[in-house]
């Protein structure tokens, strides 16, 4: 550990951060994936799901915006 | 010919300093949030002119239904229209109002107005203290709603709960000790009002921060046609953003006024 400087540090502590990135593309896929299953099932309810659908993507890509902030602030 | 460089600075995390008033510095992102209150009254009074019950005017029937399309949004989640009704002017302005500072700086030519090399217009919710104040007012005025539903005593007994205590080890030495387990989650409690201002803040105000700095990056390497449609997204998530910040304090606020068959009664 001698070699490492605190600013390579704060990279790979900003490559961790990307990390986050994972579970919130799981969700979002998870989360569209079930809303166009619900559209398939019932087409006529599209107008209902869809905007919630929009609206339950925006929540889940809450958790990389935080990784984002986290790695701008840092 | 410099490819993939980023020519532009990555905006700050703070916004410049314009002018003082007093000891008081005026940033830019609270002169673009006085140009949207502007714009804002100066709407609202062009719709008091124009607006009468009688009048079939295009203008009319067009906010006519994004009203409506508006209380039905808050209809789905309060599920009472006198409750939508009582909520509506709230959520409604902060739906507007963040509508008009995500957008804003849209309007082209508006960041090129430069003061002694500070631009005098800046994407208001870029600056955390913009959504960190408004996130401190909902969560603010959601504990008021709940003192107005519940009692000063019933609100804070929410947070305390000795109540469940005191019955718990009325009923046996047991049922008790379960019950301090049900006062330490209620102290919890206190912690989740503050992760509801932290998250309600940040998210806002990341997803706009990361639309501008994303915006420069692709404005780097792409200049021609990608940042055209980089700002159509940006219209996208802006409006989306409001959307959602306003849909989670409608939430809260009803939550904090309690379960809606207690008002009619």
């Amino acid at each position: 550990m001698e070699g490492l400087s605190p600013e390579a540090a704060k990279y790979i502590a900003k490559g961790i951060c990307t990390l986050s990135m994972l579970g919130s593309a799981l969700g979002e896929g998870y989360l569209i994936g079930k809303a166009l299953e619900a559209i398939g099932r019932n087409p006529e309810a599209s107008g209902r799901i869809f905007p919630m659908m929009i609206l339950g993507a925006a929540l889940a890509e809450t958790s990389a915006i935080y990784a984002l902030v986290i790695a701008l602030i840092m | 010919m410099n490819f993939l460089q980023i020519v532009e600075p990555i905006p700050q995390l703070y916004s410049g300093v314009v002018f003082h008033i007093g000891r008081l510095p005026v940033t830019n992102s609270m002169i673009s949030t006085w140009l949207a209150m502007v714009l804002v009254l100066g709407f609202v009074f062009f719709l008091k002119k124009h607006i009468n019950l009688k009048s079939e005017s295009k203008v009319q029937t067009f906010f006519e239904i994004i009203i409506e399309a508006m209380f039905g949004l808050l209809d789905q989640i309060t599920s009472d229209r006198k409750r939508s009704e009582k909520l509506f002017s709230i959520i409604a302005s902060i739906f507007v109002f963040f509508l008009l500072l995500n957008t804003i700086t849209l309007i082209p030519g508006l960041t090129a107005i430069k003061v002694n090399d500070v631009a005098l217009f800046r994407t208001a919710t870029t600056d955390f203290n913009t959504t960190l104040a408004l996130a401190v007012l909902v969560v603010f005025l959601s504990q008021l709603a709940s003192i107005q539903s519940n009692g000063l005593f019933g609100h804070l007994g929410q947070y305390i709960q000795l109540k469940r205590v005191f019955l718990g080890f009325k009923k046996g030495i047991g049922q008790g000790f379960l019950s301090i387990i049900d006062f330490a989650m209620g102290l919890l409690n206190v912690m989740g009002e503050l992760a509801r201002v932290i998250s309600l803040s940040l998210r806002l105000f990341g997803n706009i921060f990361a639309g501008e700095v994303l915006m420069v990056v692709m404005i780097s390497f792409l200049s021609f046609i990608a940042p055209s449609l980089l700002l159509a997204q940006t219209l996208l998530v802006g409006g989306l953003q409001a959307m959602v910040f306003s849909v989670l304090s409608a939430v809260y606020l009803n939550l904090a006024l309690g379960p809606v068959s207690d008002n009619i009664s």
